[in-house]
């Protein structure tokens, strides 16, 4: 694919190539895969324990036993961590400990999940998209997958597709206002509100009051090793009432500016 | 008392001596006496609140605190902001401080791209009028923050300072001027800046406390000598109060530095109350002495009839005083019990000295040539006296009745009396430091909280909304009713983080227990330790309130309990503490207490009273005038909305301790001196002349001493001062009115007063009647008999008269005959009695009519006991009785031994019939000589 662009791009009438710009290709080809790799391949945010801060790595002090505890560093203990509750870890501690250790052990499936999927990529279509500001329409329409039709397998725990986490709503506003498609943005990663499927498509009723959901991270990797770059967003529902848990949702496609889609055959891990 | 007052006279440079021995040794603990505030001596002691209390201070800490106010149009200004913050940079490097509590510190919980952030309103300080507006608005928002940080209209702001729990080697006067110095820079900078808390408050009465000492002594002094002046007219009589005075207040101090009973609000009245009550005996005495001197009586002579006469009732006025000031610590409460043991001990050391130094000084006054005539009282006396009595009694309904009708009315007031107990409400209403509490309140929720404490003793029990719904219906309740402006919780915590996290416009619970978990992984039990166990089975409310008085308090605190009870989960349980709390209970125990004093110190009188008058009549009838003052007391506290507080709930008691002395002085001159003339008028006569000149005017002199008081600019001292005077003002006007009525309505002295003290020591004892028993026990059987005088050849009972009396010959001599028949001739004398003979006895006990008559031989004293007194002596003194029945039995049967000697020697004289009986060992007829 790149070097189809190369061809392309030589393929233009142009002067005689100077030793400088006979080399730009090159650079621009080694930036470019520097980009990707750093965009696939920079480290997960979460949300530390007790401070609910962003962070790349947070330490925990958690029971290991009926009178023992032990800190971990997470991601870097993970394997330590998951070895712990094997043996039966989680079972110690307080109800909010117990928790925690429901929590740390999502986040260290999630690194190990992404360094899994972290293999080298041919095709990037997604990371420059801006997912934060973009139409919901365009995400929503990411079909998953159609057991009946197409046998894939569902998703894992854990993962959504979007249509999940949108709830469907009003005809109009208390103040009359009417869905419309252009109410269908997500904005600074947020949206809140309602959205229909009519005939003529998906329409949205905007309603900060309304539930919706926040992307509070987007990761970059091949989730299905099929050699396209796959986002990987982690969002949170938002609304009374609902479970601040996050969700997965990964997206991919698979042509530039082409529709998005949920990836199939995610790596298990 | 009179042999240890002339003991005193005898050795007066022993006594001299003694005394400055004492008194160098109480002047060694004087640097000991330290002034110390504080809050728990307005507590009960051993109050089981006291311990939960402080059980739940250790868990969630103590809400005491020094809040720094801060109020300005323009708060948020930031060269305004960096002040402050250096001054709270610098509060927080004091040692007593555990940490400050501002905008700079607490959590502005928020969701910033779905991460929390929890750093303070003013991590960054704004740069501008608009970005301050947007902090004050958010922190508005946060229950943390409304009403315990910013005023609602933005315009106050306070720092909360939290103390370390351990402050010793840290007094009130070091901390409040640390702090002062710490935030001298902002006075230049905000509009009104100052610090105010439970230490200020302290510091404030601690400082009054100690320029009062050296104010209102002067002022005591100068009423008691004016007093003096007034009455005795004699420079060593006037001085010799005021040194039996300054002794006893040495002393005093002196027991204060050796028992570490400090200074306080209550404590600081001591030394002038021992001036004022400590002077009144020193009258007494003194007045007595003078009275015999002005009879021309020596030296020696007069100090032994100031003795007679009044050294049982010095002791008596001692006894009931000291009860009215130790009566006062019966409630529970610390300061009034350090009150009661220090005025009731100081007390002591006053009587002690006086009834030392008085009798020694004034045996040295003419060996020191001091003497000199006294001139005469009053002139004059006896006339205005006789006068003021025939108006008393000719009116004496109409008086009792308006009495009666002043009483009733008085009664009338009693139920409006408040109880307020509160130590800032010690402070005058002008007091800077009142003045600031008060903003606080009105701007802030108030200076004091108590906590509402949640439990089930099961873990996480407080992690189920189920149960948060709980918390939140209580802290809603107490909004609704308005009862206080802040009441923060475990509940708001968790609110503003499922407010961050849902991204909600309002903090609000969350909607399930899986919500209420996710959210627990993210919160910080730093910021919740204040309001929840770290178990979750246990949680706090705080309520801040800015309530002062205690009834309204109790109100609040009932209305709560009700919703409590009626709402609560029954898997919960629920507890109300706190120093507002534990104040309530000090109020009613002394409430309690009050009543348990008054009632004690009048039982006690009246026990006195009935034992020194045998009859339980007089002690009830002489309480009557010193209970008038209590209901007076009472009806005008209620009228004039006089709380019953610190100061004045000790009013009554003391008072009426002092006030009942002038009632004995009445009393028990009306005893001596109806003992003298056996005529009640004459004594009532004598009674108020000799009595009304020394109780008016140490009645003017203490009304005087406790006006003194008024100076003060403590509300409870002022309070005590005014309700004293007008207890000893209206007790005055009951002892010159009711006493004299009711005494004249009694016989108050009884026959064996009546009886000479020969009678009563020789005849009585030794006659057959009374033989073998106890001198109380004679006189006890005495007290239900009649003395009759019988003159010479007077029949006392003849043949065919009932038998209803026996009779004991007190002076003379009584015959018994056999009425003369026509054969005889000559009556046949049955027997003579003599001095301590007992006759008539045979026709009582058979119940027979007399066959015999009684006839005296000589003018005779008899003594009546009637069948009726005897058969009540056996039925309410049984052993009393047995002794009788068996000293008569003896006495009948010695009489039936010498009336057949005289039949077998035939002899009709009946004159020493014992003279011809040959006794043996054992006879019980052999008479004593």
């Amino acid at each position: 694919m790149i070097q189809d662009l190369i061809k392309t791009g030589s393929r233009a009438s142009r002067p005689e190539p100077g030793p400088f710009s006979r080399r730009l290709p090159i650079v621009a080809l080694t930036l470019l895969l520097v980009l990707v790799q750093s965009n696939a391949w920079s480290d997960p945010h979460f949300r530390a324990p007790y401070s609910g801060e962003r962070v790349e790595t947070y330490e925990i002090t958690l029971p290991v036993s009926a009178q023992h505890k032990e800190t971990f560093h997470i991601p870097r203990d993970c394997d330590l961590a998951q070895n712990a509750v094997r043996l039966g870890a989680d079972q110690w501690g307080t109800r909010v400990e117990r928790r925690v250790w429901d929590k740390v052990m999502q986040d260290c499936y999630y690194v190990a999940f992404l360094q899994r999927a972290r293999t080298q990529v041919a095709h990037d279509f997604v990371s420059d998209f801006d997912f934060r500001n973009s139409d919901l329409r365009e995400l929503a329409a990411a079909a998953g997958c159609d057991n009946a039709k197409d046998r894939c397998e569902s998703l894992p725990p854990g993962f959504v597709e979007l249509k999940q986490v949108l709830t469907h709503g009003p005809r109009e506003s208390e103040e009359g206002v009417k869905p419309s498609a252009e109410q269908c943005r997500v904005e600074n990663g947020v949206f809140r509100g309602w959205v229909s499927f009519q005939p003529d498509g998906m329409k949205c009723l905007l309603d900060r009051h309304a539930n919706g959901f926040r992307m509070v991270a987007i990761d970059y990797a091949d989730v299905n090793a099929d050699g396209y770059l796959d986002a990987v967003i982690r969002l949170v529902p938002l609304g009374r009432g609902l479970r601040h848990h996050p969700l997965i949702l990964p997206l991919t496609r698979t042509t530039p500016g082409g529709p998005f889609s949920v990836p199939q055959h995610l790596v298990r891990f | 008392m009179r042999r240890f007052l002339m003991l005193c006279a005898d050795r007066p440079w022993w006594v001299l001596s003694l005394l400055l021995a004492f008194s160098l040794l109480a002047a060694t603990q004087l640097d000991r006496v330290h002034v110390r505030i504080s809050t728990e001596e307005l507590l009960l002691i051993d109050d089981p609140e006291r311990a939960y209390y402080e059980e739940i201070s250790q868990q969630f800490g103590d809400e005491q605190v020094v809040l720094l106010l801060i109020r300005d149009p323009v708060l948020m200004a930031p060269a305004k902001l960096v002040a402050l913050q250096d001054a709270v940079r610098r509060i927080e490097q004091l040692p007593f401080v555990e940490r400050v509590e501002s905008l700079f510190s607490v959590p502005h919980v928020r969701s910033v791209d779905g991460y929390l952030k929890k750093d303070p309103y003013l991590e960054r300080l704004p740069d501008d009028a608009a970005g301050g507006a947007a902090v004050l608005q958010q922190a508005l928002a946060d229950p943390f923050v409304k009403y315990t940080l910013l005023s609602e209209d933005g315009g106050v702001m306070s720092a909360a300072i939290v103390l370390r729990e351990d402050l010793s080697g840290v007094d009130d006067l070091a901390l409040t001027t640390a702090v002062d110095e710490a935030i001298e820079p902002l006075r230049g900078v905000y509009q009104e800046t100052f610090a105010i808390g439970h230490p200020y408050v302290r510091t404030a009465i601690s400082h009054q406390i100690q320029e009062e000492q050296t104010r209102l002594l002067p002022y005591a002094l100068g009423a008691l000598l004016i007093a003096l002046f007034l009455l005795l007219r004699h420079v060593v009589d006037i001085l010799v109060p005021v040194l039996t005075g300054a002794i006893s207040i040495l002393w005093t101090l002196g027991l204060m530095g050796v028992t570490g009973i400090p200074l306080n609000v209550v404590t600081s009245m001591v030394p002038v109350l021992l001036i004022i009550v400590g002077s009144t005996e020193d009258i007494h005495l003194l007045s007595e002495f003078r009275r015999a001197q002005l009879k021309r009586k020596g030296t020696r002579v007069s100090l032994q009839v100031m003795a007679e006469r009044m050294g049982r009732i010095v002791l008596l006025t001692f006894v009931t005083t000291y009860i009215g000031f130790f009566s006062v610590g019966i409630s529970g409460i610390e300061a009034l019990w350090q009150f009661g043991v220090l005025a009731s001990t100081g007390l002591l050391f006053n009587f002690l000295v006086t009834v030392s130094l008085i009798p020694a000084l004034l045996s040295l006054v003419g060996r020191w040539g001091l003497e000199r005539p006294t001139r005469p009282l009053i002139r004059g006396c006896g006339r205005l006296v006789a006068a003021y009595w025939r108006q008393l009694h000719r009116y004496r309904w109409w008086i009792l009745g308006s009495l009666l009708a002043a009483t009733l009315v008085a009664l009338l007031g009693i139920p409006r009396i408040e109880v307020n107990h509160s130590a800032i409400e010690s402070l005058a209403k002008d007091s800077q430091v009142r003045q600031q509490v008060e903003q606080v309140n009105r701007d802030l929720a108030g200076l004091d909280s108590f906590s509402i404490i949640l439990e089930s003793g099961i873990q996480d029990t407080f992690l189920k909304v189920r149960y948060l719904e709980q918390v939140e219906a209580i802290q809603d309740f107490i909004q609704q009713q308005g009862l206080s402006r802040s009441t923060t919780a475990f509940t708001d915590y968790l609110a503003m983080l499922n407010m961050a996290f849902q991204e909600l416009n309002q903090a609000s619970l969350p909607a399930s227990d899986d919500v209420v978990d996710e959210l627990m992984v993210f919160l910080d039990y730093r910021h919740v330790q204040a309001y929840a166990s770290p178990d979750y089975s246990r949680v706090r409310i705080l309520v801040r309130h800015a309530v002062d008085s205690t009834g309204e308090m109790q109100v609040f605190l009932d209305d709560i309990q009700g919703f409590i009870d009626a709402n609560l989960d029954p898997g919960l349980r629920a507890r109300i503490t706190g120093s507002s709390v534990l104040t309530l209970s000090a109020t009613d125990s002394m409430l309690r207490g009050q009543l348990e004093s008054i009632a004690l110190l009048l039982g006690v009188f009246i026990l006195i009273i009935s034992v020194l008058f045998t009859d339980i009549r007089v002690g009830l009838l002489a309480a009557l005038p010193n209970a008038f003052p209590v209901v007076v007391l009472f009806g005008v506290m209620g009228f004039a909305d006089i709380p019953l507080n610190i100061g004045t709930t000790m009013a009554a008691a003391i008072a009426i301790g002092i006030a009942v002395d002038d009632t004995l002085h009445f009393l028990l001159r009306y005893n001596q001196e109806l003992k003298s003339s056996h005529h009640q008028v004459a004594a009532i006569h004598a009674t108020l002349a000799a009595e009304s000149l020394p109780v008016l005017s140490t009645s003017v002199a203490l009304i005087a001493g406790f006006l003194v008081f008024t100076l003060s600019d403590f509300q409870p001292v002022f309070l005590f001062g005014v309700l004293s005077a007008l207890v000893i003002a209206t007790a005055l006007l009951a002892d010159f009115v009711i006493t004299p009525l009711a005494i004249s309505s009694l016989r108050l002295v009884n026959l064996w007063d009546l009886l000479s003290a020969q009678l009563r020591r020789e005849l009585i004892p030794n006659s057959a009647l009374f033989r073998g028993m106890r001198p109380w026990q004679i006189r006890r059987f005495i007290l239900a008999s009649d003395l009759v005088d019988y003159a010479r050849e007077q029949i006392v009972f003849e043949p065919g008269d009932e038998g209803s009396r026996m009779y004991l010959v007190m002076e003379g001599a009584v015959e018994v005959r056999l009425p003369a028949k026509p054969e005889i001739g000559e009556p046949v004398v049955v027997g003579r009695f003599g001095a301590g003979d007992l006759f008539g006895d045979v026709a009582v006990l058979a119940g027979e009519l007399r066959r015999t008559r009684a006839v005296a031989t000589e003018a005779s004293v008899l003594l009546e006991l009637s069948r009726e007194s005897l058969y009540n002596v056996v039925k309410h003194h049984p052993f009393i009785g047995s002794r009788i029945f068996y000293n008569l039995a003896i006495d009948v049967s010695c009489r039936w031994i010498r009336f057949i000697s005289r039949i077998e020697s035939g002899d009709k004289s009946a004159e020493q019939p014992d003279a011809r009986l040959k006794h043996t060992e054992t006879s019980q007829c052999v008479r004593k000589p």
